[in-house]
């Protein structure tokens, strides 16, 4: 399996070219730009993470990667093949591989269904082996990540929220995905299990060879566990670069707005960091701003931001950035406007 | 109060937990057993009756309660008690006929329109709109005059007439259901439509059916009744409780004691199916259980 994986790592076991996605609004004169314009690529075997505030169409490219929403234009690749020109059978088929854990552990789960009639549905879809060898298999799958078997017969709303993220898992499993998306799968646990279940993730990608994509608002999360991270903001990628130097270094000044964000574990008066307060709101996705869309908050503003797009370009090797002062050294200095937080 | 019984440690099997939830709830028992005994006595009627339906004895007519006829007789002297069990036999297969029509012609639809969206449900919701306009009695009389006049023809129409009420219901649902996280999931597994509708979408979508039905079972009760009473639904000399309620309302000024006998029974069923209903709503939720 694993050698069927490396053979196109070169071009990514997931390539996203000029994505894309407009949702009407509702009076139907104008579109939401969920996704307005992505370019990337996901290596077969890293964890890939993505980050952003709410609003910044994180969920909608996660449901887009995995097919349940179609591209508006440009191409979702998977492992080189565009789900979208396969035929029914074909596609069908062909999804299995690329799979998506969801945020909320409870709605994912049918009430009505039993957690062991969850798990085994995967199975149930691809016709293997028979009711009793499916069950083997699903409480297998269900004690390898962490539940009892007596959790078998039970309903969901009898399971806690780790506990049903932990069947989510369990079912995305059976089916021995390539790639598997998951959208702010913790954020809707207990911070005490929330370790316990990120770890999970880590074993079974070790154990199973799993390319994640894992998108969060959430920075020491995502910072925790990718080997590379994207930042995303309103539609649109700020920054992209390998994990370690994207938190330690980062070349936009979104980036830095939101790492400084990140609550430090000491007295105000110990704190070496400043935090950057971004003013405002994230504006609307159905009129982005001109040129560069960071450019209403960002503490270093300059008049040609307004007239001009940023190019998503390399700055450093591996390490793209969309911002017209950025360079390899870090983001533009802040203007007069940044505010310091005591 | 169900604290008891609701707290077993291991899960008993599907029936037997159905059975102790069910002993737990007296209102929803005592319904089902008011129905089936309701049922046992509708079949054992030609054997348990003590007059056949249709048989008069004019020297009895409009006679008041007895040893001879328990429950009095009508105005052709036929024997009230008889003519209620064999009616009840009627009343009930016109009921579920009517009922088995809406199902079968509602559910379906109304999921296809939810499911599908665009303009299959533009179109199936016109149609259903129309339908709902139409106050159902004048439609069935409808339907009736192009059908034919008869029990079975009536309560066709009836099933019909019901039909758009379970559609819009079910579609309503399944515009929530086929949004729900684990139909997505269903999909990306590659499940095919139709196992999504199946597996997924017809059981959740399908609680607010199973109330409706119970209350639509009254209903259609009740437009048996009525389509009797007006002569449209069975014909003279069969039973059944609405056409015995019509003849008794001619009478009401002599033997005004002759309603009650049809009058209760109608009510009494009627309110069964719909306590059953609710009884049943709950015991087919497993969310409604507690661990």
């Amino acid at each position: 399996m694993s050698s069927a994986q490396n053979h196109n790592s070169d071009r990514g076991i997931l390539a996203v070219r000029n994505l894309r996605i407009l949702f009407p609004t509702r009076d139907g004169r104008d579109t939401v730009k969920a996704i307005d314009g992505m370019d990337f690529e996901v290596r077969s075997g890293e964890t890939f993470g993505i980050i952003g505030e709410s609003g910044s169409g994180k969920t909608t490219l996660g449901r887009a990667l995995v097919s349940l929403l179609p591209p508006t234009h440009g191409q979702i690749l998977h492992d080189g093949t565009d789900p979208v020109t396969l035929g029914t059978g074909a596609f069908r088929k062909h999804r299995r591989d690329y799979q998506i854990i969801f945020q909320d552990p409870n709605a994912a789960l049918n009430p009505r269904m039993t957690i062991i009639d969850s798990v085994v549905e995967p199975l149930e879809i691809m016709g293997q082996g028979d009711h009793a060898s499916r069950r083997r298999r699903g409480i297998e799958v269900l004690e390898r990540v962490g539940l009892a078997a007596e959790a078998a017969d039970r309903y969901p709303h009898q399971l806690s929220g780790g506990q049903k993220q932990r069947v989510n898992i369990a079912r995305v499993l059976t089916l021995r995905p390539k790639v598997i998306v998951c959208d702010e799968v913790v954020a809707a646990l207990d911070v005490s299990i929330r370790g316990d279940v990120l770890n999970l993730f880590a074993d079974l990608q070790r154990e199973f060879g799993l390319t994640y994509v894992f998108i969060t608002h959430d920075i020491s999360v995502v910072s925790h566990i990718s080997d590379r991270i994207a930042v995303t903001y309103l539609g649109k990628l700020m920054e992209l670069g390998p994990a370690e130097d994207v938190v330690e270094h980062p070349l936009h000044p979104y980036t830095r707005a939101l790492l400084s964000a990140e609550p430090v574990p000491l007295p105000s008066h110990l704190r070496v960091d400043r935090r950057i307060i971004l003013e405002g709101e994230i504006p609307s996705p159905v009129e982005p701003p001109s040129g560069c869309r960071f450019r209403t908050r960002c503490p270093s503003v300059q008049p040609r931001c307004a007239k001009e797009v940023p190019a998503w370009r390399d700055v450093k090797p591996g390490h793209r950035v969309a911002c017209h002062f950025a360079t390899a050294n870090g983001p533009p200095p802040d203007n007069q406007k940044a505010q310091r937080a005591s | 109060m169900t604290d008891a019984v609701m707290a077993p440690e291991r899960r008993p099997g599907r029936f037997s937990g159905f059975v102790r939830w069910f002993v737990s709830d007296l209102r929803g028992a005592f319904s089902l057993t008011f129905l089936v005994a309701l049922f046992v006595i509708s079949v054992l009627g030609p054997w348990i009756s003590p007059y056949a339906p249709a048989a008069q004895d004019l020297d009895a007519a409009l006679a008041t309660m007895s040893t001879q006829h328990w429950l009095g007789a009508d105005d052709l002297g036929r024997d009230t008690l008889s003519r209620l069990i064999y009616g009840g036999m009627a009343s009930l297969y016109a009921s579920f006929l009517a009922v088995t029509i809406a199902v079968l012609i509602g559910v379906p639809v109304g999921i296809l329109a939810g499911y599908l969206g665009g303009w299959v449900d533009a179109v199936i919701s016109r149609i259903i709109d129309s339908f709902l306009s139409f106050p159902a009695i004048v439609l069935a009389i409808a339907v009736t005059g192009a059908l034919g006049i008869g029990l079975t023809n009536g309560m066709i129409s009836v099933g019909i007439v019901f039909a758009p009420q379970l559609a819009r219901l079910v579609r309503a649902r399944t515009l929530v259901v086929r949004n729900e996280l684990y139909v997505d999931a269903a999909r990306c597994f590659g499940g095919s439509t139709k196992r999504i509708l199946w597996r997924h979408v017809l059981p959740n979508a399908i609680q607010p059916v199973i109330v409706q039905v119970t209350l639509l079972l009254a209903a259609a009760l009740l437009a048996e009744a009525s389509l009797s009473f007006l002569g449209l639904g069975i014909q003279p000399p069969d039973p059944s409780w609405g056409g015995m309620l019509a003849r008794a309302y001619q009478n009401m000024e002599i033997a005004p004691e002759q309603m009650y006998p049809p009058g209760l029974a109608i009510l009494f069923t009627a309110l069964a199916f719909n306590t059953l209903g609710e009884s049943l709503r709950v015991a087919l939720d497993p969310t409604m259980k507690r661990n």
